[in-house]
């Protein structure tokens, strides 16, 4: 029987504690942001300014369909304000255990400080039917979509929105920081437009590693016709290596587009038997340290392609 | 009886006591995001998965009643969904040929409490160590360290009851998990039997976690579970409590995996020790102990290596020495959601027997993609 009240009674201790504790405190403290991205970071950074601490789970260089739930990232999600996820299953496989695992009701799906990036993006290769014969798809459409920089608007208009939600008082501070955010960035896009247009991007056939890159695709003008490994998360067999490099080699494919995170022997070969330039393209903010932010990202992946055009072996 | 009674009730009481808290919070907020739900009303059904595993042995001790040289060891089908704003229900049912159709766990946890606790309520794994967690098709192994199997059973810890858990307010991961349930019958998990049937099993944990850098880490953890084991202290009217074992656990897990480089090679390693400490009527505590260490690597995208060396006592206090073991195995996983896996296990008992066996371990996955284990 007393091991019966001792057991009892650290339950209701630790209950008693806990509620001592608390989070009393946090409601003077400036909200804290989480993203599960860089890129998300970098846009919340925009639009919050100084009215919020902002924190990524992954870094850019990192695969973002691949990182592990440790529970040093539950720490950061426990005190978070406002989660900010890319959405469309691409952290399916770590966001949904670690927010079950954050005791934090502010921040689950449907919660006010939950923000879906891709709510009202225009998604592509949705609809399709899938199956796991075609590899680790994503049923809701492909989740790549920061990498045009209008739904960089898009996912902005998500975070002002969440922000208003959790911290209703600063929403006139959030309207402007996003008027002033839209205002640069189409600045901005119009000029990346342009520099792709003269560096010859439109209609430019390329091949990719995953396919994380439809996006930048349509933003920019370029068309993907393969990739190296066309089912994902499945290695590509050997015959369609051959394959693609023949079809490489005979449509003079001027680049073959690797996401930092792959190991890149495989498509340096193909590189080299099909005379298309390797570019290894950061696909995300902190991909490589010149893209510190949403907007230096494009600079950073057009300068890089500008680059390796010019240095191709099949002009 | 009627104090055993009362304990179930306050666990009870306190149960609805947070879940009612919790639902006060969070009806205070306003539901919003409705993107955060993908379109279509199929989507409402409950996410269903099924992991197979296939596993053929061979070897020493084959011919035992019931074993075959392949056999569907286990279907497991899981049903998960949000019940509502506030709680959420997981499933999983294991059908397989010696247990039939039985609820793996089942339990509704609550997602909106504040303060950083969790509760959930049902069947569960006992959060005993690392290893019992993990449910049997999911492990890297085809078999079960010698320590879980001689201390927990063949299926492992598992009973019906209540939890909670609490995320401490700290700069780094500090979690505590405390549970009342149902002592499990001891064929089910030796260390333990029921002496009456409302006897309870409590089970304690604390665990910490520690980046080592950015591509290591390690995770730490102490366990306790303390139950009645089948007998009791009887005076000259009967018996009058009973009496109750003890079994203490410690757990260290490291990690490694270079981020940039996240799904071709990785190393775990992980080493669990436990040991049993059983109240005897008319006699000192009988104590018993017993542990397993393993390491893993991915040595390519597709393939790991691992192994496995186990030692333990036997319950039974009159058997003496210590029983050992090693298991080794490579893995294939031709995409992230099957895995095939031979594996070569010798045992040495304690009365100087040996055993050596083979298996070949097949698993698959189908339905929505799940978490990533950790």
């Amino acid at each position: 029987m007393l091991r019966h009240i001792r057991c009892l009674l650290t339950s209701a201790l630790t209950l008693v504690v806990a509620l001592g504790f608390g989070d009393a405190s946090a409601a003077a403290k400036p909200l804290l942001v989480v993203t599960t991205t860089q890129d998300l970071a970098s846009i919340a950074v925009e639009i919050a300014g100084d009215r919020a601490r902002v924190e990524s789970l992954t870094k850019g260089y990192q695969d973002p369909h691949f990182v592990d739930a440790k529970p040093s990232l539950l720490v950061k999600l426990r005190k978070a304000d406002l989660f900010v996820e890319v959405g469309r299953d691409l952290e399916v496989g770590w966001v949904p255990g670690l927010l079950q695992s954050a005791r934090n009701p502010r921040i689950q799906a449907g919660g006010p400080g939950f923000v879906d990036a891709s709510a009202g993006v225009a998604i592509l290769e949705q609809g399709a039917k899938v199956g796991r014969e075609q590899g680790d798809v994503h049923p809701l459409g492909n989740p790549h979509h920061w990498l045009n920089p209008a739904n960089g608007l898009v996912i902005a208009a998500n975070i002002r929105d969440g922000l208003a939600r959790v911290a209703p008082a600063d929403k006139a501070t959030f309207d402007a920081r996003y008027a002033d955010f839209e205002r640069r960035l189409r600045d901005r896009m119009a000029r990346w437009k342009k520099d792709a247009a003269d560096m010859g991007l439109t209609g430019l056939k390329v091949v990719t590693y995953h396919r994380s890159w439809p996006y930048f695709a349509d933003a920019f003008g370029l068309q993907v016709v393969d990739y190296v490994e066309p089912r994902p998360g499945v290695p590509p067999a050997p015959r369609h290596i051959q394959e693609l490099t023949a079809q490489m080699k005979s449509e003079r494919i001027p680049l073959l587009i690797v996401e930092p995170y792959f190991d890149p022997k495989l498509p340096a070969r193909i590189a080299q038997n099909s005379g298309a330039a390797l570019l290894i393209l950061p696909p995300s903010v902190g991909a490589s340290p010149a893209a510190k932010d949403y907007f230096s990202l494009f600079d950073v992946q057009l300068a890089a392609i500008r680059k390796a055009l010019a240095g191709r072996r099949n002009p | 009886m009627r104090q055993t009674l009362g304990v179930v009730f306050a666990h009870v009481a306190l149960f609805l006591a947070i879940w009612a808290a919790c639902a006060t919070v969070a009806f205070a907020q306003t539901p919003s995001s409705p993107s955060a739900l993908p379109a279509g009303a199929s989507l409402l059904n409950p996410n269903v998965s099924v992991i197979g595993w296939f596993q053929g042995e061979a070897g020493d001790q084959i011919n035992e009643e019931g074993s075959q040289a392949f056999a569907l060891r286990e279907a497991e089908l899981g049903f998960q969904a949000n019940v509502d704003p506030y709680s959420r229900a997981d499933f999983f049912i294991a059908v397989s040929p010696e247990e039939g159709v039985d609820l793996e766990e089942g339990t509704l946890s609550l997602v909106a409490l504040p303060s950083g606790f969790g509760a959930k309520v049902g069947k569960f794994r006992n959060n005993f160590g690392k290893f019992n967690r993990t449910h049997p098709p999911e492990t890297p192994f085809a078999d079960r360290p010698l320590v879980a199997e001689r201390f927990f059973g063949e299926e492992g810890l598992a009973s019906m009851g209540a939890s909670i858990s609490w995320l401490a307010p700290l700069p780094f991961y500090l979690n505590f998990d405390a549970e009342a349930t149902n002592t499990p019958e001891s064929e089910e998990a030796p260390a333990f039997a029921a002496y009456r049937g409302k006897d309870l099993l409590c089970v304690g944990r604390v665990s910490t976690f520690a980046n080592l850098g950015e591509a290591a880490n390690l995770t730490f953890g102490v366990s306790v579970a303390d139950g009645a084991n089948g007998s009791a202290r009887a005076d000259s009217t009967g018996p009058v409590e009973a009496l109750r074992a003890t079994v203490y656990g410690g757990d260290v897990t490291f990690r490694w995996k270079n981020p940039r480089r996240a799904i071709y090679r990785s190393l775990l390693a992980q080493v669990e020790w436990m040991e049993r400490s059983a109240e005897a009527f008319g006699g000192p505590d009988a104590k018993r102990s017993g542990g397993f260490a393993m390491a893993e690597y991915q040595f390519a995208r597709r393939w790991r290596a691992g192994g496995r060396y186990d030692w333990s006592r036997s319950l039974d206090a009159a058997a003496p020495g210590t029983a050992t073991g090693a298991l080794y195995y490579v893995t294939f996983a031709p995409s992230e959601f099957s895995r095939v896996s031979l594996q070569a296990r010798t045992r040495d008992f304690e009365d100087g027997t040996t055993e050596s066996r083979y298996y070949l371990k097949t698993t698959f996955n189908i339905g929505p993609h799940g978490a990533h284990p950790f």
